[in-house]
Formats: C-alpha cells, structure tokens, sequence
C-alpha cells in the first residue's frame, strides 16, 4: 500500500522533504511507518512525535490504509 | 451558529474578527491576541518563521471552540493563527469570544487559549542576530512515537 507521509520542522529539514511517500505492506502500523522513513532518510529522529492519521490526531499503534496520510509532528509551539 | 476559524498567510485583521463575533444576545467580548516578541530570552529576535498543518489545525481550532462552548454554553468564536515570516510587533494569534456575561468571556478565553498553545500543530524557527532554533514546544495533544 502506498502511504503519505508529512513532515514538519526539524523533521521537514532532517529528510529534505516536507512531503515523502512510502511502499509499506498492509497492516503497518503509524509508529511502523515512522521507523521505515527513519530507515529510508538517515537523519530522520521519530522518536517523541506526535502522529496525526488523515489530519486528525492518532495514536501511534494505528493501523494505516492504503492512500492514508501520515504526518509526524514534533512538539507544537503555536501562539 | 457559525465561527470564524483561519489558519494561514493572512494578516491578522481584529476589527474583522471582531465583527465576526457580533451577536445582540452576547454582551460579553474577550481579546486574546498574540505579539512576536523581542527581545526573548534576552536576544534581540530578528522574526519568526511559522509553519503549521492547516487541515489539523484547522480541526484542533474547531474542537477547542465545541469544548469550549459544552464548558461555557452559547458562545461565538473568531480564532485565527497567522503563518510565514512574523517580525516583532506583528500578531500570530487572536482569539476572541462572544458570550452573554463577562466571566464567561474571560474564562472561555483564557481557556481557549491555552489549549491553542498547547494543541495547535505549528511550529516556530526563531531567527535572531546570531543563529535560529525552532522554539520548544509541547507533546500533550496525543501520544508520542
């Protein structure tokens, strides 16, 4: 399954890309998905984001679908 | 009811936020906005960069006023995160509520408030005269990888 994946801040500047798209076998999970970009972008440190599943909040043992969007969001700091 | 959410490049208008929230049965408006700051920390700050993800943010702005209203009762709302480049003075966040008694506004404001600092998905490249970091933030919106 073909799964998107946004990135923003220092994960945005760590992989090049504020936009990657993943190959991933069925039944991934968010927190799978984060560590097969991390192996596929060297520089990329998931650890400690926040995921969000078709732009709501999630939790990261969620199972994705095919033609999901993933986005992995470090500590927000708004306002 | 209908409230007035934005998240983007727009320039931030409180008049016309203001105006968003006119309502004959509220006679109570809280202000909240926002400023870029200088000097943070004791460092002259040059702007700030910000970026965000409009759909969730969006989405978050949404849920807080629903709480917020559940909490406070008939309540209008005009929220808006401005993103890009910000230089000090400029504001990067209103939020303003309409509700029928002042303690209402007061309270459902600072609330609203907190939780936008909190929830919001965007994030802040602080650049000043001798380098730039992105400004610590927080992780309680949802659980973490």
């Amino acid at each position: 399954m073909t799964i998107t994946i946004k990135l923003f801040a220092q994960l945005r500047l760590a992989a090049g890309s504020g936009e990657v798209k993943l190959e991933l076998p069925a039944g991934t999970t968010a927190a799978e998905a984060a560590r097969q970009l991390s192996l596929t972008h060297p520089g990329v440190e998931p650890k400690g984001a926040m995921v969000a599943v078709n732009a709501a909040y999630a939790d990261p043992g969620t199972v994705l679908n095919d033609g999901d969007t993933l986005a992995l969001l470090p500590p927000v700091a708004g306002g | 009811m209908s409230d007035l959410l934005q998240v983007g490049p727009e320039v931030i208008e409180p008049a016309a936020l203001l105006a968003a929230v006119e309502d004959p049965s509220c006679g109570a408006v809280a202000c909240f906005l926002g400023r870029v700051r200088s000097p943070n920390a004791g460092v002259e700050v040059r702007y700030l960069e910000y970026e965000g993800y409009v759909a969730l943010a969006l989405k978050t702005l949404s849920d807080i006023a629903a709480e917020q209203r559940l909490l406070h009762g008939h309540s209008r709302w005009a929220m808006q995160h401005r993103l890009g480049r910000l230089t000090p003075g400029e504001i990067s966040l209103a939020v303003i509520v309409a509700t029928p008694s002042r303690k209402a506004a007061f309270s459902a404001c600072e609330e609203a408030v907190e939780q936008c600092k909190g929830r919001l998905p965007v994030w802040k490249l602080e650049v000043t005269s001798s380098g730039s970091h992105f400004v610590p933030g927080s992780s309680t919106a949802a659980s973490t990888i």
